[in-house]
């Protein structure tokens, strides 16, 4: 037999394997939907039981896991340095600005409002 | 009745929202992916108890494994029929096997063909099975995949975990036991030479 007579007669028998319908029944789709939602089911009892055993497991969880813990303690880091660092520059344009040589620009006035009010009020 | 009214979404995305607990996604993914489950499974076994058998087992472990699917690895079918030949070759080499009775062949899809037509069709159907049921395991799983299915290579390649070559190497060596294990009923199937 030559090749392309046997391809042939063998296209036949697949096309005819293609047309039919695989049996699916009703029961089978049932059993398996049942499978999925039990399977659904035992995970969340698990998370549920994963967030009752470890509070923070949760806390984590929410906030987006390790990754997101060591994203938030870079940003607080970089916060504290920024709070802290004096801004460059700041005192340039504020010693300019006030017509200062910048020595007493870091000088701080601790009264608060309330000081203002008391002595408003003594002199009153 | 499981239904599929998440058409447009990927299976893979599917499978995300089912591992977060989404019921919507259970029923698409049962409506969408049994029917190729179990297609594939009564191609291999040629036995439709089996094949549910093994499409309900092959479901369940996607289930179970949908929590830790990576986006980035398979797609769900390939690994499916992956599951499917493993599960299937294992009843295989269990059991003796006994041929398909016709009333176990499918129903042809086409409704317009008349009785006698259907017989044929559904004789030749029973013949095909019974010369892929002879065929190696790996060859059979090959035909199929290539020419039922009608995947590509490179997918079989990944789904069977070999190279685009042996595929190939596999298909062509299928198709030549499975053309001599029809010679035998083509005149009787009305596949003559005439």
């Amino acid at each position: 037999m030559d090749k392309t007579k046997h391809d042939d007669d063998l296209e036949a028998f697949f096309d005819a394997a293609q047309d039919m319908t695989p049996p699916v029944s009703e029961g089978l789709m049932a059993r398996v939907l049942d499978d999925a939602l039990a399977v659904q089911a035992e995970g969340e009892r698990q998370q549920t039981r994963r967030s009752q055993d470890r509070p923070f497991t949760g806390i984590l969880s929410a906030l987006g896991g390790w990754p997101a813990m060591a994203g938030l303690a870079t940003a607080a880091v970089a916060g504290l340095w920024i709070g802290f660092s004096p801004a460059l520059g700041v005192g340039e344009a504020m010693a300019s600005a006030l017509g200062s040589d910048g020595a007493d620009l870091y000088l701080v006035d601790f009264s608060t409002g309330f000081e203002i009010a008391f002595e408003e009020g003594d002199a009153g | 009745m499981p239904f599929d009214t998440l058409g447009d979404v990927p299976t893979e995305a599917l499978l995300s929202l089912f591992a977060n607990g989404d019921r919507m996604a259970a029923h698409a993914l049962t409506a969408r992916l049994t029917p190729v489950v179990m297609a594939h499974a009564y191609r291999l076994l040629g036995d439709r108890a089996e094949a549910e058998d093994v499409a309900q087992e092959a479901m369940m472990r996607l289930w179970k494994i949908a929590a830790d699917w990576r986006q980035d690895q398979a797609k769900v079918t390939t690994w499916l029929y992956r599951v499917v030949a493993n599960l299937a070759t294992d009843r295989l080499r269990r059991r003796k096997y006994r041929g398909p009775a016709i009333d176990d062949v499918p129903e042809p899809v086409d409704e317009t063909i008349g009785p006698a037509e259907r017989l044929e069709v559904l004789e030749r159907q029973a013949a095909l099975q019974s010369a892929l049921d002879d065929l190696p395991e790996r060859q059979r799983q090959a035909v199929v995949l290539r020419h039922i299915e009608g995947l590509g290579n490179p997918e079989i390649a990944a789904i069977m975990e070999i190279s685009i070559e042996a595929v190939e190497s596999l298909t062509a060596r299928g198709k030549r036991a499975l053309a001599a294990g029809l010679a035998g009923q083509r005149e009787e199937l009305g596949y003559g030479d005439g």
